[in-house]
């Protein structure tokens, strides 16, 4: 196995994240903002993306923009914001050819992180707002996604599981946002609360590939300005009280004209990617639903015929286990019953040795092969920032 | 073996056809934890209407078979193949396309033995009447999840409205209605008649050294 390492070092106002890798024949670069999820946030933070892709200062269009990535061999930048935990992260990725395979050139990967700079630190501006145009278009780019949430059944019945289930907690919020709150953003207003984002969110620069850290340091060191030192991250502490959380089961049926019923049951582990627990809850949610021969998928599929597809993952950072399937709408009971008697069945410790060894070898096989995938090592090491833990991708295979 | 390689990004692909007729690639990727293979057969859902193999006569065979027949190919007599090859730690697929079937595992573990699991299932079929009847609902459902997608309503209504005669109008999956018609012998002649290695390739992308993996 070819082990991966990070060199984490802090430097004025961001931790700078070098991986050196020779497996790809690009370099990624990825910058990280986090801030902790708030109703009040949250809207603006899910549109930011949508705008800062439109072009920047020099830069002004879409298309413009592509010419410069076009110009450093065919770059790639995306931006997007997740919910990780209590915590909303923006990430622009940047992937670029790794000037080694290019003869004559020495400048793509300096380009490229000053594009990077531009697109983060300079937008598309005007009286101290965004370009009006472009947030008006985007805006309804973002209205058009959180109003077709409801035609994608599968993420629809996620969105509604996690509302019902974790109701009064903040990671109930919507990652795309709300509709009505995006109708009173002004473009003046996300300009400000952008200026804020980038003053106190923490910042993570991640660098990938077979490049000279040596190098890389000074032409980061010379392009991203940031002055100030962010706040400590801050942990939200949930208060419980306000939680709908409790011993009791809820059910929640809600009536749509569809072909398939989607049965999502979520269960609390209390158990969260920095603890103790957490390599054993990964083999626990392997044996009841994360494969093709875990116990969802050999009793509701294929012994039973109820489902195409019957399985269950984990929410690593808020400690829950969400259990999925569609099914015919009159198997309801029938299927219920087959998912809950897994559960049961792993409560009581019904696991053979069999099950646990392949378990473990398959959770290793993936974990391998996330190490494959340039995005997959960075979010394997980000997991570490959001848990506030070491646990670095080799630990964990260790662990399993 | 032909060699085919691409210095400006410092990769090589070997070729080969073997005696039985089948085809093989394979693509060394040293520096990689990741093995894939891939072993796929030139048929798909459009190939509904055709001459079985030792016959004479045309015969046209329920929609949806080549999608079912990559489902049933998994099980076996005594086991289901995904569990094979989750005892060797490698995580297996399959698809079905309008013009081909493919199976594939990636693993980064166990590789000789999960390459002969692979070759081996795709080209030892064991259909039954109560497992072809028991694919029926899980097939049904999947046929169900898509009726829900718009995105793939827009997609195949789009094919309906371009193609009028050619099959490539049909669903891959076929229709829960259709499927309801398959037989084991329906399975047993698609799978004669295009399950043959002068009809299929094999890609291994390899991370070992390759005078072991291919002589």
């Amino acid at each position: 196995m070819v082990s991966i390492q990070e060199e984490v070092k802090q430097l004025t106002g961001f931790n700078l994240h070098l991986i050196p890798n020779e497996k790809f024949k690009t370099v990624n670069i990825v910058m990280k903002f986090k801030a902790p999820l708030n109703r009040e946030t949250i809207t603006k933070r899910a549109l930011l993306p949508h705008v800062l892709q439109q072009g920047s200062e020099k830069y002004p269009s879409r298309k413009e923009l592509q010419v410069a990535l076009d110009n450093l061999y065919g770059a790639g930048l995306s931006i997007d914001g997740g919910k990780k935990g209590n915590n909303h992260i923006i990430s622009f990725r940047l992937e670029v050819a790794n000037e080694k395979f290019i003869p004559n050139e020495s400048e793509v990967l300096e380009n490229a992180i000053r594009l990077l700079n531009e697109v983060i630190f300079h937008p598309n501006i005007e009286n101290d707002s965004f370009n009006e145009t472009v947030f008006e278009r985007e805006k309804e780019t973002l209205r058009q996604k959180i109003k077709s949430i409801i035609d994608d059944k599968m993420k629809y019945a996620n969105m509604r599981l996690i509302d019902e289930m974790c109701d009064g907690e903040v990671y109930q919020l919507h990652v795309s946002g709300y509709e009505e709150d995006l109708d009173k953003i002004t473009a003046k207003d996300l300009y400000q609360y952008y200026q804020s984002l980038l003053q106190e969110d923490q910042v993570d620069i991640y660098i990938l590939g077979d490049v000279d850290s040596g190098k890389l340091e000074s032409i980061i060191n010379a392009n991203f300005e940031r002055q100030d030192s962010p706040n400590p991250s801050v942990e939200i502490e949930e208060d419980q009280s306000k939680s709908s959380q409790s011993d009791e089961l809820k059910e929640v049926i809600d009536n749509q004209n569809v072909q398939q019923a989607k049965l999502h049951i979520g269960y609390r582990t209390n158990i969260r990617y920095q603890d103790e627990q957490y390599p054993a809850l990964q083999v626990f949610n392997g044996i009841l639903g994360g494969f093709p021969n875990s116990k969802l998928f050999i009793n509701v599929r294929e012994k039973n015929s109820l489902a195409y597809y019957a399985s269950s993952r984990l929410e690593s950072h808020k400690g829950l286990l969400l259990v999925f399937s569609g099914i015919a709408p009159n198997d309801y009971e029938k299927a219920r019953k087959i998912m809950e008697e897994q559960i049961t069945a792993m409560k009581n410790g019904e696991i053979t040795e069999e099950e646990l060894s392949e378990t473990k070898e398959l959770i290793v096989n993936q974990l391998l092969e996330t190490l494959d995938h340039p995005q997959g090592i960075i979010e394997m090491f980000y997991q570490s920032v959001i848990a506030n833990a070491e646990l670095s991708p080799n630990q964990l295979i260790r662990k399993n | 073996m032909s060699k085919k390689q691409y210095n400006h990004i410092q990769e090589t692909l070997y070729q080969e056809k073997l005696d039985n007729g089948l085809t093989v690639f394979l693509l060394p990727r040293p520096q990689m934890s990741k093995t894939y293979a891939i072993f796929s057969t030139n048929y798909g859902s459009i190939d509904r209407t055709f001459v079985p193999i030792g016959e004479t006569d045309k015969i046209t065979v329920p929609d949806g078979i080549a999608h079912f027949l990559e489902h049933k190919l998994f099980e076996k007599e005594d086991r289901d193949v995904f569990a094979d090859f989750g005892k060797q730690g490698a995580s297996a697929n399959a698809y079905t396309s309008f013009t081909k079937t493919a199976y594939l595992f990636s693993a980064t573990t166990n590789i000789e033995e999960n390459v002969k699991t692979l070759l081996d299932f795709v080209q030892d079929p064991y259909f039954s009447e109560k497992s072809v009847e028991k694919e029926k609902g899980i097939i049904g459902q999947e046929i169900k999840m898509y009726d829900d997608q718009p995105d793939w309503q827009s997609f195949m209504g789009t094919l309906k409205g371009l193609f009028k005669e050619t099959p490539v109008n049909i669903d891959i999956a076929g229709t829960v209605e259709s499927i309801s018609k398959i037989t084991k012998d329906d399975l047993y002649t698609c799978y004669h008649t295009f399950y043959h290695p002068e009809n299929m390739v094999f890609l291994w992308q390899v991370i070992l050294i390759l005078n072991k993996c291919c002589k």
